[in-house]
């Protein structure tokens, strides 16, 4: 009997740990990645040391590097004990590092950030001046916390110029650029220059002078929303910044790559490669890597696009932003930017994808693979962006209701095929009610009109789709009227 | 006497955006028509000239100005008949409507008139 219940004992025991095994061998998606940090030492990152080292031309591991500032020329010292990796929850790679300056100030600290790219490969370094706004200074007294930080950030590109040739240090210039040839006559060379300020963004490149054998020069602005725990700032009691976003706006001077341009070329910005509608267009149609696919298409949003093209840049780059997206939502969010990214470069001539048409794509099929909690901020986005131009917004939800009805004249536009801008599709109606605009307005014959209006774009063109109704709520105008 | 075709023919232009107009001192000469062939119209819509070519009225006179545009709806009881004579009495007005604001604007305007069965 003994015997008996130690061999039901010993079951019991084997069945527990085989439950238990079997436990371990559960599926773990593996495309939800964490976001990671790490404080790490010069002696673990060597191929970032020489990276930096080589940016500020110099082979000291004490780098001095000196700015010219607007009120001078100011020194600065890289704090090695202070840095940090960090790792996205796109398994990104960046390096903060911490600057000592020889007069610091209460309210304004510095950080060097450099992005992984490969193995071996780099991005340039980029010196961050974060600066408080009055609000937050008063906070930070009281707290000496950085946490929620506010105010103005700029983000300069940290390149070795000529006055790092001569004294190891890194020209910063941030209103005029001076282009050493050096050995790539035929090179792009970008001086950076550029501000970015809290809530708006403030231009700050200028031309700078052309330099080599190559005379064309260009300045490119580039605007984003920067996030910053992607790159987190290392401030004065050492904690990693988890602030909202802040709008940067920084601006180039370039001098565009000629198409026989050889190695020196790589690393620069996206906008230096893609100089020209048609380089976009053959890229395109050949590129692969949707992640490379779409920072190329938001780029060229960017430089072409106009205020839509920024805006439909900021949409997806605040997409690519949300809290617990998967891999797979930013497969879907890549393709979607491609989708904007062939509308606006004229490859879809009878599509209405815009900013304010997110919603059409959606129907279409694209991205029904977003996760609930992406297709939620994406619903959110949307909502928020396609009234960017809109000054009075009230309840569209009512224009086609309450006995609306399209005149005969508008039912007879609609139907003719040859008037485009007539009979736009009907599916815009509905897109129109959830995310147009509807203000009353007064007309000629002194009665009152009701507009709906939702910008967007059709067969190739930007503009504005209009509903006017009358007061007995006879639609007589449906009409896409272009910019 | 042209019939309603042939003048529509002669009359009309096409914008840069496809759309078929007419200038509108030869529109008269079109309403006379339709009345002796019977011809309804829905209503019409302004255009004018811009450094874009031919465009909406609204868009360069004003916002405003969209009312000018008309438009003539066929009542359940009526006969096509009776809703081409109306159609055409309402198309009178608002063209004379449009006379007078496009000779103070100094504007040379077009009008796109849409017919019961088609659309020039």
């Amino acid at each position: 009997m003994k015997t008996d219940r130690l061999t039901l004992i010993l079951l019991c025991l084997l069945f527990c740990i085989s439950i238990f095994s079997c436990s371990k061998d559960e599926y773990q998606p593996e495309s939800i990645k964490s976001r990671a940090y790490r404080t790490v030492t010069v002696n673990e990152i060597p191929g970032v040391i020489n990276h930096l080292q080589a940016s500020l031309n110099t082979d000291n591991k004490e780098i001095h590097f000196s700015a010219n500032e607007s009120d001078g020329i100011v020194d600065y010292r890289v704090d090695w004990d202070k840095a940090i990796e960090y790792t996205d929850s796109f398994g990104n790679v960046s390096y903060t590092f911490s600057i000592v300056e020889e007069s610091p100030s209460l309210y304004q600290f510095r950080n060097i950030v450099i992005r992984k790219y490969g193995e071996d490969s780099f991005s340039y370094p980029y010196l961050y001046t974060y600066e408080m706004s009055e609000s937050f200074q008063e906070k930070y007294l009281k707290t000496f916390s950085i946490r929620e930080f506010e105010g103005r950030v700029t983000k300069q590109v940290l390149l070795d110029g000529i006055n790092s040739r001569k004294d190891n240090s890194a020209n910063l210039d941030t209103k005029s650029g001076t282009v050493e040839p050096g050995d790539c006559p035929n090179s792009t060379t970008t001086v950076g220059s550029g501000n970015g300020a809290y809530g708006g963004g403030s231009s700050g490149g200028t031309q700078g002078p052309s330099g080599g054998t190559n005379p064309i020069t260009a300045e490119v602005c580039n605007s984003y929303w920067y996030d910053f725990p992607d790159e987190p700032c290392i401030g004065g009691d050492g904690c990693v910044i988890s602030a909202p976003s802040i709008f940067i706006k920084e601006c180039y001077t370039v001098q565009l790559k000629m198409p026989d341009s050889n190695d020196c070329d790589e690393g620069e910005t996206a906008v230096t490669r893609i100089v020209t509608r048609q380089d976009f267009e053959k890229f395109l149609a050949n590129c692969e890597n949707p992640k490379e696919c779409m920072d190329e298409a938001l780029a060229y949003f960017r430089k072409w696009g106009g205020e839509e093209g920024k805006a439909i840049a900021d949409l997806i780059e605040e997409l690519l932003r949300t809290p617990g997206l998967t891999l797979g939502d930013a497969n879907q969010i890549y393709a979607l930017a491609l989708e904007f990214a062939k509308n606006l470069s004229g490859q879809y001539t009878m599509s209405i994808f815009s900013v304010d048409n997110v919603a059409t794509i959606l129907s279409f099929g694209i991205n029904n693979n977003l996760g609930a909690k992406a297709q939620e901020i994406l619903k959110s986005a949307v909502s928020r962006y396609a009234s960017i131009t809109a000054k009075t917004v009230t309840n569209a939800k009512y224009f086609f209701t309450k006995g609306a009805r399209y005149s005969d004249k508008v039912i007879q536009q609609m139907s003719n095929a040859d008037d485009i801008y007539h009979a736009f599709p009907q599916s815009v109606d509905g897109f129109a009610t959830i995310f147009g605009n509807w203000s009353s307005r007064i007309g000629a014959d002194g009665k009152t009109y009701y507009w709906l209006e939702l910008r967007g774009s059709y067969a190739g063109k930007t503009g504005i789709f209009e509903y006017i109704k009358d007061a007995a709520g006879v639609i007589n105008h449906r009409f896409f009227r272009v910019f | 006497m042209k019939t309603f075709s042939e003048l529509l023919k002669k009359s009309t232009k096409t914008n840069a955006a496809g759309q078929k107009v007419i200038e509108l001192n030869k529109v008269f000469e079109i309403l006379e028509s339709c009345k002796i062939e019977g011809i309804a119209l829905l209503g019409g819509d302004v255009y004018t000239e811009s450094e874009k070519g031919i465009v909406m009225a609204h868009t360069i006179w004003g916002n405003k100005y969209h009312s000018l545009n008309w438009y003539a709806n066929q009542e359940p009881n009526e006969t096509d008949r009776e809703f081409s004579h109306r159609s055409i009495r309402i198309a009178e007005k608002a063209i004379t409507e449009i006379e007078h604001i496009s000779s103070k604007l100094k504007m040379n305007t077009y009008l796109e008139l849409v017919f019961k069965t088609t659309s020039i």
